[in-house]
C-alpha cells in the first residue's frame, strides 16, 4: 500500500511513528497532481507547500494534522495564491489574505497544495461551468464529477489528496462526493466561517470538508468550527467535533424522506439506497417513513433565493479593484464589456434571474414567496425530528451522467440537487456517504439531522460506512 | 437566453400556485440579534496592498476611465 492510500487520519499515524514525513507525503501526492489525467485541479503551489511541510517535519512537537496534504476549492481565498472561483473575471488574482476556515487548518497542521476546479462562482453541478476546464470523473472520464465542487471531489477520490474542502450552497459539497464515491459534508449553516469565500447565495453558504472515510472529515471539521469575528453569522461551536467511533446504530430512528424516493429517482440509485436502508436496520435502527411536504418545492424556491442572492454578491465584480478588466473609453461602458466579457452564461442567467424576482411588482410574487415556502421547509424539518433522529434520502437522483448531457438544459441540470436542496433551506447538516453502486457508478446516501447534530451525524455515517464496506477505489486508478 | 430564462419561470411558477397564507418569510435560518465587536481600532489593509490587484491603479487610488 502506497502513501496516497492511507487514509489522512493513517498519514498523520504514519508522520507520528517516525514511518513518514511531511515533505514525502507532499511528494507522493505531488507526482499524483502532476500526472492528473481527470483535471482536478486549477493551480498548484508547490514551492509554497514544500516550505511549509520542511517547517512542520522541522517542528519538535507536530501538530494535530501533521503536515498532511489538502486541496482548497478554488472558492476559498489563500493569501497569494491564485483564486478564480472558476471564472474569468478573477484571471491573476492573488488574494490578500487567507480564509478563516483555511488558516485554521494550516495552524492545525495541514499543508495546502493547491486549488481545486468548480463551476463558475460555485454555480452549477457538473463543474462543466467552469471557465477555465472541465474535471472528469474518476469513476468514468467521460462523465462529470458533479459541482460545483467536482475538482475537491475528484482530487479526493483520485488520491491525488486525502482531503479537501468545498463549499455547498444547494449541494456543492454533497452531489460531487456522492457522483465521485467519498465522503462530503455540509455543516450547520453558520458553523464554519464564511470569511475569505468568495460569497455565491449568503443565506445559504456553507464551507465543509470531503474525504475518503468519514473519520478524515471529522478530523477537518474539528479544527473548522467556531465563531469568527470576520464572519458575522458564524455561531460559537457547542463542545468539539469527536471522531466517530459508533459501531452500531441502536436506538437510532431514521426517517425516509418518501418525496425523495420517488418517481425522480433513478431505480439503480432507489436500489442501492434501500439496501443501505437494510443495512441501517441490520445495525439496530429503525427505519420509518417520513413526509416532507414541501420537499419538492424546494428546487423552485431555491432558484428564486439563490439567484437574487447572487444577483447582488456578484455586482462587486466591475474590473475596477480587482481582477482583469475590459478597457473602454468611459467608466459605464467599461463595467458593461468587463462584466458581458468575462461572466459566463449560467452566471448571467442567474444574476439576471435575480434581478428579475427582486425587481419591484414582482418582488412578492417570487422572493416573498420563496421566503414563505422557506418556512414551510424549516417546521416541516422541525416536525420531522421530533419523530426521528435523522433522515435519509438519495443524495443526487441520478448516478454520474455524461459531459455534455445536460448543459444544454438549465433545469436539468438544476434536478441534480433536488435532494440536497431542501436541507439548505433549513439550514441544516448534512452528509454524503457512497452506498453502493448503479451500472458501476457510485451512489450517494445523504443523511441529515438537527441543527448541530453533526456528531450524531458523523457517528451514523461511520457505523454505516462501516458495514457498508464501499471500496472508494475507482477501477484502473493505480497509486 | 429569454427562451431558457422563461423555461426556468416556468418551473417556479410552482411556488405561486402554494397556499402561503399566514405563513411567515425566513430571511435567515439562525437567528442572531445584534452581532457588534468591541468598538476597538484594528489595522487593516495598507493602501499599496488594497492597490495591489487592480488592473489600473495610480499611487493613490483605483484607475478608472471618464465618467460621460
Amino acid at each position: 500500500m502506497g502513501l496516497r492510500d492511507l487514509t489522512a487520519a493513517g498519514q498523520i499515524a504514519a508522520v507520528l511513528a517516525g514511518e513518514t514525513s511531511s515533505e514525502e507525503l507532499l511528494d507522493a501526492h505531488l507526482a499524483a497532481i502532476a500526472a492528473d489525467d481527470v483535471d482536478a485541479f486549477l493551480a498548484v503551489d508547490a514551492d509554497g507547500a514544500r516550505a511549509r511541510a520542511r517547517e512542520i517535519d522541522a517542528m519538535p512537537e507536530r501538530p494535530p494534522l501533521a503536515g498532511v496534504p489538502i486541496g482548497i476549492k478554488d472558492a476559498l481565498s489563500v493569501r497569494d495564491v491564485v483564486t478564480t472561483a472558476g471564472s474569468r473575471m478573477l484571471e491573476g488574482f492573488r488574494p490578500l489574505y487567507t480564509a478563516t476556515c483555511v488558516a485554521q487548518l494550516e495552524a492545525a497542521g495541514a499543508v495546502v497544495v493547491g486549488k481545486t476546479n468548480m463551476d463558475e462562482f460555485a454555480m452549477g453541478s457538473s463543474t462543466e461551468n467552469s471557465a477555465f476546464k472541465n474535471t472528469l470523473n474518476p469513476w468514468d472520464h467521460g462523465r462529470v464529477p458533479g459541482g460545483s465542487s467536482g475538482g475537491s471531489a475528484a482530487a479526493v477520490a483520485e488520491r491525488q489528496v486525502p482531503w479537501t474542502l468545498g463549499s455547498d450552497t444547494g449541494g456543492s459539497i454533497r452531489q460531487p462526493a456522492a457522483l465521485c464515491g467519498i465522503v462530503g459534508m455540509k455543516p450547520t449553516y453558520g458553523a464554519v466561517s464564511r470569511s475569505g469565500l468568495i460569497a455565491f447565495a449568503s443565506s445559504l453558504d456553507q464551507v465543509g470538508p470531503f474525504a475518503r472515510i468519514v473519520e478524515d472529515a471529522a478530523l477537518l471539521l474539528r479544527h473548522m468550527v467556531g465563531r469568527d469575528p470576520m464572519d458575522s453569522t458564524s455561531l460559537d461551536w457547542p463542545g468539539e467535533i469527536a471522531a466517530p467511533t459508533a459501531t452500531d446504530l441502536s436506538g437510532m430512528r431514521v426517517g425516509v424522506v418518501g418525496e425523495l424516493m420517488g418517481d425522480g429517482i433513478e431505480p439503480g440509485v432507489r436500489a442501492a439506497v434501500d439496501a443501505a436502508l437494510g443495512t441501517i436496520e441490520e445495525l439496530g435502527g429503525t427505519v420509518v417513513p417520513v413526509s416532507l411536504p414541501s420537499a419538492l418545492s424546494g428546487l423552485a424556491t431555491y432558484y428564486v433565493l439563490a439567484p437574487a442572492e447572487c444577483s447582488a454578491n456578484l455586482a462587486r465584480f466591475d474590473g475596477v479593484r480587482y481582477g482583469p478588466v475590459a478597457p473602454a473609453a468611459n467608466l459605464l461602458d467599461q463595467y458593461e464589456t468587463t462584466r458581458g466579457d468575462l461572466f459566463g452564461p449560467e452566471v448571467k442567467r442567474r444574476m439576471m434571474l435575480g434581478t428579475f424576482a427582486l425587481a419591484s411588482g414582482y418582488y412578492d410574487q417570487y422572493y416573498g414567496r420563496a421566503q414563505r415556502v422557506r418556512t414551510l421547509m424549516v417546521r416541516e424539518f422541525a416536525q420531522a425530528f421530533e419523530k426521528v433522529d435523522l433522515l435519509a434520502s438519495p443524495t443526487s437522483p441520478t448516478v454520474a451522467f455524461p459531459l455534455g448531457d445536460r448543459t444544454a438544459d438549465p433545469y436539468a441540470m438544476y434536478m441534480a440537487d433536488v435532494c440536497t436542496i431542501p436541507v439548505s433551506l433549513a439550514g441544516l447538516p448534512a452528509i454524503s456517504i457512497p452506498c453502493g453502486l448503479a451500472d458501476g457508478l457510485p451512489v450517494g446516501l445523504q443523511l441529515a439531522g438537527p441543527a448541530f447534530s453533526e456528531n450524531a451525524l458523523l457517528g451514523a455515517a461511520h457505523a454505516l460506512e462501516g458495514a457498508l464496506a464501499f471500496d472508494t477505489r475507482p477501477p484502473g486508478l493505480v497509486t | 437566453m429569454r427562451e431558457e430564462l422563461s423555461g426556468i419561470l416556468e418551473h417556479i411558477d410552482a411556488i405561486r400556485a402554494m397556499d402561503l397564507d399566514g405563513v411567515p418569510p425566513t430571511t435567515h435560518v439562525i437567528t442572531l440579534e445584534n452581532v457588534v465587536r468591541p468598538d476597538v481600532p484594528v489595522s487593516g489593509l495598507t493602501r499599496d496592498e488594497a492597490l495591489r490587484e487592480a488592473a489600473h491603479a495610480t499611487d493613490e487610488g483605483f484607475g478608472v476611465p471618464r465618467m460621460d
